[in-house]
């Protein structure tokens, strides 16, 4: 099989549209010395800064929880589980981003990184199975361990109205991401078995 | 980390022989300018991440092609723009100028949109004359199923005509 077999009229009129583009784009500069400097800056910075925000957000959870929730008065298994589970998620982010680093970009085929990138998607909604009862059960503790700490009615009421308000918007925002997530995922799955399943037993 | 020089500028010189190629590969994934200029942009970060480790065991046309369309395939669409991407020097508007020339352009975009993102990669390689052996290691099928997509896209391209 060869490219003129396939030259029929559809493909040679996409062709001589093609051709209209790059003579368009041939009197265009495109991109200037500014554009490729901007680039090489933001990749060199942007690694760092993935690796610098696990890093910060990690460490800022772990001594948060031991010494921020210790002064409120939170008890000790309270903010052993409060650690744990911040750790595994962040565990859990790094497992998930595995295979999909800007270098991976440079050298995967077209068809794993589509894998990677629907099963990075994939992971994040497995996450919520376990993330949701468990911050559920953890927001049931918390406002028990509040509530054996404090006393003041008035007090306890507007914390809990704060939280629920916090609660809902965040969980309204959460859902429509991960229904997005959710869809892109379930597309770009569907194009890699439309193409990865094609007959080589059809003539062509 | 100092940056080599010499990569500063084989870099310089790879965007400048393929920018082309770029900004058309963007621009068939993307439904306005500022969709390009995000891809556009993201793409040249990739290949900048990858030429320290481009060895040279595909050519350089084939590892452009492969970095551009990982970018276009797996970026998520975010409606919010990032605010470090710069305008393109490109003086045309393919989805407002309305000569002739661009008219044949948006149909031509029109036309590959409508396939699915895979298909819309082969079609585009195939135009600008990729074997299908190079298609067939860009994308990771066979060379056999490359041109059984091929088959299909025209198919489709036809129906579309019909339509």
């Amino acid at each position: 099989m060869d490219h003129n077999r396939l030259d029929t009229t559809e493909l040679r009129e996409l062709r001589e549209q093609l051709d209209i583009l790059k003579d368009k784009l041939q009197k265009e500069e495109i991109v200037n010395r500014k554009i490729i400097r901007n680039a090489m800056n933001s990749a060199a910075n942007s690694l760092q800064r993935q690796r610098n925000f696990f890093v910060v957000a990690g460490l800022f959870a772990i001594l948060y929880t031991f010494w921020g929730l210790d002064f409120i008065g939170l008890s000790l298994h309270f903010r052993i589980t409060t650690v744990l589970f911040l750790l595994i998620a962040v565990i859990h982010t790094f497992w998930s981003h595995h295979g999909l680093s800007r270098s991976d970009f440079a050298t995967e085929e077209l068809i794993t990184l589509g894998r990677r990138v629907a099963s990075l998607k994939r992971r994040y909604s497995t996450w919520l199975y376990f993330s949701i009862p468990f911050l559920v059960l953890w927001l049931g503790w918390f406002v028990w361990e509040l509530t054996g700490l404090f006393t003041d009615r008035d007090f306890l009421i507007s914390l809990f109205v704060g939280m629920a308000v916090g609660g809902i918007v965040g969980g309204i925002v959460g859902i429509n991401k991960h229904r997005a997530v959710q869809r892109n995922a379930t597309q770009l799955l569907q194009h890699i078995d439309a193409l990865t399943s094609s007959s080589t037993s059809e003539e062509l | 980390m100092a940056i080599p020089k010499n990569n500063e500028r084989e870099f310089e010189r790879l965007v400048e022989e393929q920018k082309q190629t770029i900004y058309t590969v963007c621009y068939m994934f993307s439904n306005d300018t500022f969709e390009i200029e995000e891809l556009f942009q993201q793409t040249l970060i990739n290949l900048w991440n990858g030429i320290a480790s481009f060895r040279g065991d595909s050519s350089v046309r084939t590892w452009v092609w492969r970095v551009t369309l990982n970018t276009c395939i797996s970026a998520e669409r975010k409606k919010r723009r990032l605010k470090r991407n710069l305008p393109l020097d490109v003086s045309i508007n393919p989805w407002q100028d309305n000569d002739n020339d661009s008219l044949q352009i948006r149909l031509l975009h029109q036309r590959i949109q409508r396939l699915g993102l895979f298909d819309r990669a082969i079609v585009l390689m195939w135009l600008e004359g990729i074997s299908y052996q190079e298609i067939a290691d860009i994308v990771g099928i066979s060379p056999k199923n490359v041109s059984v997509r091929l088959y299909r896209i025209k198919e489709s391209l036809k129906k579309m005509n019909d339509n």
